[in-house]
């Protein structure tokens, strides 16, 4: 069989972007717990998490360097190893910005009870972080199954992303405040999210790169 | 919002499997694969120290210091005339048989100098053999081809069959031609005729093998089955491969020799030659950038 | 002034036509008042006789005789010298030995006849005991001598022309230089080595002064010791012959007769040895 070494490289590089994938929609899993049920404990389940993610990103673009350097990939392979490496990038960032939600509702839970917030608040987060979870999962499973359909599918979510954001900034600094109780916490869980999605949509443009060589913007 | 998402089981296994790796283990299935540096422990090992080789005047080798380890493959690189061929028909002393050719300093395999007044020549060879650029198998059948070797070396006729055979398989050529030993040698293609040579070589039991640019006269699909071939012998055999094809050298070699002008510029392992290379000169020949 | 060439080349099938053309003519003549099978198969060449007797096999007993005989000596040295030559020999003794196989081929047949006379005649008289030294045993060493530099030349040209790589890939497998001749050069050389013999045969079989100076020229067919008697060869037998024939005689288109049968002889030999130059051509 020719370039047996060549082909487990790709191979790797594959199974390694698939597990930073597979890790994001956990950790996201958890910080859904720990928004809901308040189990702080798990915080240090999602740094151990996060620093995992980083040593994955670490270990996809040493084995693209290599790959470059010394198997000369040409055509698909090529973008397989560019995309690789900006995908892994895309992926630490999305566990980056869960472990700072995570911390970041920790200290607040601390002032402020979660279960005391305002019900439409907690309504309006809840629709933007199951749009967050659509997404990550959605980007994970473009990758996985190669399918730039899906990838497309996911940008839609982002939209809805960007509305309620926008709707939390414009309550939080326009002039009415009548029966709209927005607090920062939304602010800053909104913030993160929307960048979530942003890599998220980065994901799917580069599956879509992969699969068809195409460039497409989806943010 | 959790019944839209699934409890999880934070006990599955890709997430032990990342664990495990968080701790510095990988534990790739493919991962023998992808490592190209293998772990042997260093015994018969060949040692250069200081080689001086002339052809009458021309200083056409200058002091050439290296260690090559068993078991892997080492890759020969250089512009044209650099030294890189002659430097390797030095290890079976083929330039013995050029007049004027001049040697200093001493070669050592398993530990003892080729170039000792008490050394066999034929016996050196035996154990050091050599695949050529071109294909040249000799005008007789394949079978003949494969057992002269060990015919010349006095092997009883009743074990040619198995030695043959054997010899042929290895070189991933037994398939193609167990129907047809008794034909011409030249009626093989060339990438066949390669890996009959191979086969030939392999036939007498050498340790070391020598690659002169084996596939140079080759297509790509051939050049490709040989490459392969070469990864599977290193786990038997010493091999050590000169090519002028830089993307060959890097996919199939560990450590990389680079020359220049009859001098060793520099050497390492392969990762380390092609990922950062010391020295400027190595940096602008493996980039295309002369040559 | 294309023409010009076409008539040159033209020239030379229309001279080897008419040649033909002219023997096979005049040969048939012979076989109006003779019987084809009496002459391939009579034992007796006696033309003074009544009736005429013409035989053809002393004739050819006597070219074989002398012509194996040359072949035999001419081959083993021959092919030695070729592959000490092509080899063995350093670059000096080769500068000297080439030419030297050269100017052998130059001297002229009747220059060894007459050598063969005056010095081989009598050696082989003494050393044999025999009547006379003129025998086919003389014969064949004085062809042998003439055939040594067309195989010498020939063979080391096809040895010499064994391709490097062969020969690198021998001793790259722990042959040593014996083996590699042995094994490699000379069976990759077989071809040409053949063609060389064949043509040295080609060379002998046509040969007359040399013949005619030192074989006895007695058209018998011989006893059991061969190479000690007197032979006479076809082409002695035309050439002593065509002087005392009157024209339009039986023994005139005998002649003729056996002059195409030797027509014949050496025609196939360049005809075979053609053939496998070209083989030798095509495998190396």
């Amino acid at each position: 069989m020719p370039r047996q070494i060549y082909d487990a490289g790709l191979k790797n590089i594959r199974d390694d972007i698939i597990q930073m994938g597979d890790l994001a929609v956990r950790m996201f899993v958890l910080y859904a717990r720990i928004f809901e049920k308040g189990e702080m404990d798990s915080i240090s389940r999602l740094d151990e998490m996060e620093k995992l993610q980083d040593l994955i990103e670490k270990t996809v673009e040493e084995t693209a360097t290599r790959l470059i350097t010394l198997q000369s990939p040409v055509a698909k392979d090529t973008r397989e190893v560019i995309c690789a490496v900006r995908i892994a990038t895309n992926w630490r960032k999305i566990s980056s910005h869960i472990t700072d939600m995570s911390e970041f509702i920790e200290a607040y839970a601390r002032k402020i009870k979660m279960n005391e917030m305002d019900a439409k608040e907690k309504e309006t987060l809840n629709c933007i972080m199951a749009a967050a979870y659509e997404m990550i999962s959605g980007a994970a499973a473009a990758y996985a199954d190669r399918d730039p359909e899906k990838a497309l599918k996911v940008a839609e979510s982002d939209n809805v992303i960007d509305a309620i954001y926008s709707g939390i900034r414009s309550d939080l600094t326009g002039e009415e405040k009548d029966g709209k109780n927005i607090s920062l916490c939304s602010l800053v869980v909104a913030e993160h999210i929307e960048r979530i999605g942003d890599h998220a949509a980065n994901i799917c443009e580069e599956v879509i790169y992969l699969e068809k060589c195409e460039l497409v913007k989806l943010n | 919002m959790s019944s839209e998402m699934k409890a999880m089981d934070m006990t599955d296994a890709p997430v032990l499997r990342a664990f495990r790796e968080s701790a510095g283990i990988h534990h790739y299935e493919s991962q023998e694969a992808f490592e190209t540096e293998t772990q042997h422990p260093q015994e018969k090992e060949i040692q250069i120290n200081d080689l001086n080789l002339w052809y009458g005047n021309f200083h056409a080798l200058k002091s050439i210091t290296l260690t090559i380890p068993s078991n892997s493959v080492y890759a020969f690189i250089g512009p044209s005339g650099c030294g890189k061929s002659t430097f390797l028909r030095t290890l079976n002393r083929m330039n013995d048989m050029i007049s004027g050719c001049r040697i200093e300093g001493e070669i050592k395999i398993d530990d003892q100098n080729i170039y000792d007044k008490s050394v066999d020549v034929t016996d050196l060879r035996k154990n050091v053999g050599m695949v050529f650029q071109k294909a040249n198998p000799f005008p007789m059948s394949i079978y003949d081809n494969v057992a002269y070797g060990p015919k010349i070396h006095g092997v009883p006729k009743k074990e040619l069959d198995g030695i043959v055979e054997h010899a042929l398989k290895s070189a991933a050529l037994w398939e193609e031609v167990k129907d047809r030993l008794k034909e011409s040698a030249l009626s093989l293609s060339g990438g066949q005729q390669q890996r009959l040579c191979i086969a030939r070589t392999l036939a007498v039991k050498p340790e070391i093998i020598l690659f002169d640019e084996p596939c140079s006269a080759l297509d790509p699909i051939s050049t490709g089955r040989i490459e392969e071939l070469i990864t599977e012998l290193k786990k038997e055999y010493t091999i050590i491969i000169v090519t002028h094809n830089m993307q060959q050298a890097s996919r199939i070699s560990d450590h990389t020799a680079f020359f220049l002008m009859g001098e060793l510029i520099e050497s390492g392992k392969t990762t380390h030659i092609f990922e950062n290379p010391k020295d400027y000169r190595t940096e602008g020949y493996i980039s295309g950038r002369f040559g | 002034m294309k023409s010009l060439f076409f008539i040159g080349g033209i020239g030379t099938i229309l001279i080897l036509l008419l040649i033909c053309v002219f023997l096979f003519s005049e040969a048939s003549n012979f076989f109006k008042t003779y019987g084809l099978i009496d002459f391939l198969a009579g034992s007796a060449w006696k033309p003074g006789m009544h009736p005429e007797l013409f035989g053809l096999l002393p004739l050819l007993f006597g070219t074989a005789a002398v012509t194996l005989g040359a072949i035999i000596l001419a081959v083993p040295i021959g092919i030695l010298s070729a592959i000490y030559i092509a080899e063995l020999a350093g670059p000096k003794t080769a500068e000297i030995l080439k030419p030297s196989v050269e100017l052998l081929a130059g001297i002229p047949s009747v220059v060894l006849g007459f050598l063969g006379m005056a010095l081989l005649v009598p050696i082989i008289q003494r050393t044999f005991d025999l009547t006379t030294g003129q025998t086919a045993l003389t014969g064949s060493v004085i062809l042998g001598i003439m055939a040594l530099p067309t195989i010498i030349s020939v063979s080391e040209d096809a040895i010499s022309s064994v391709p490097l790589p062969l020969r690198n890939g021998s001793f790259a497998l722990g042959a040593n230089h014996w083996q590699t001749i042995y094994k490699v050069v000379i069976p990759a050389a077989f071809s040409g080595i053949s063609a060389s013999v064949i043509l040295g045969m080609g060379r002998a079989i046509g040969e007359t002064m040399a013949v005619m100076m030192v074989t006895g020229n007695m058209a018998i067919i011989p006893g059991s010791d061969v190479f000690l008697s007197s032979v006479r060869t076809i082409t002695a037998t035309i050439a002593l012959e065509m002087g005392e024939v009157a024209r339009g005689t039986e023994h005139y288109y005998a002649l003729f007769a056996v002059g195409v049968i030797l027509f014949i002889m050496t025609f196939c030999i360049n005809l075979i040895a053609d053939a496998v130059k070209r083989r030798h051509q095509l495998e190396v």
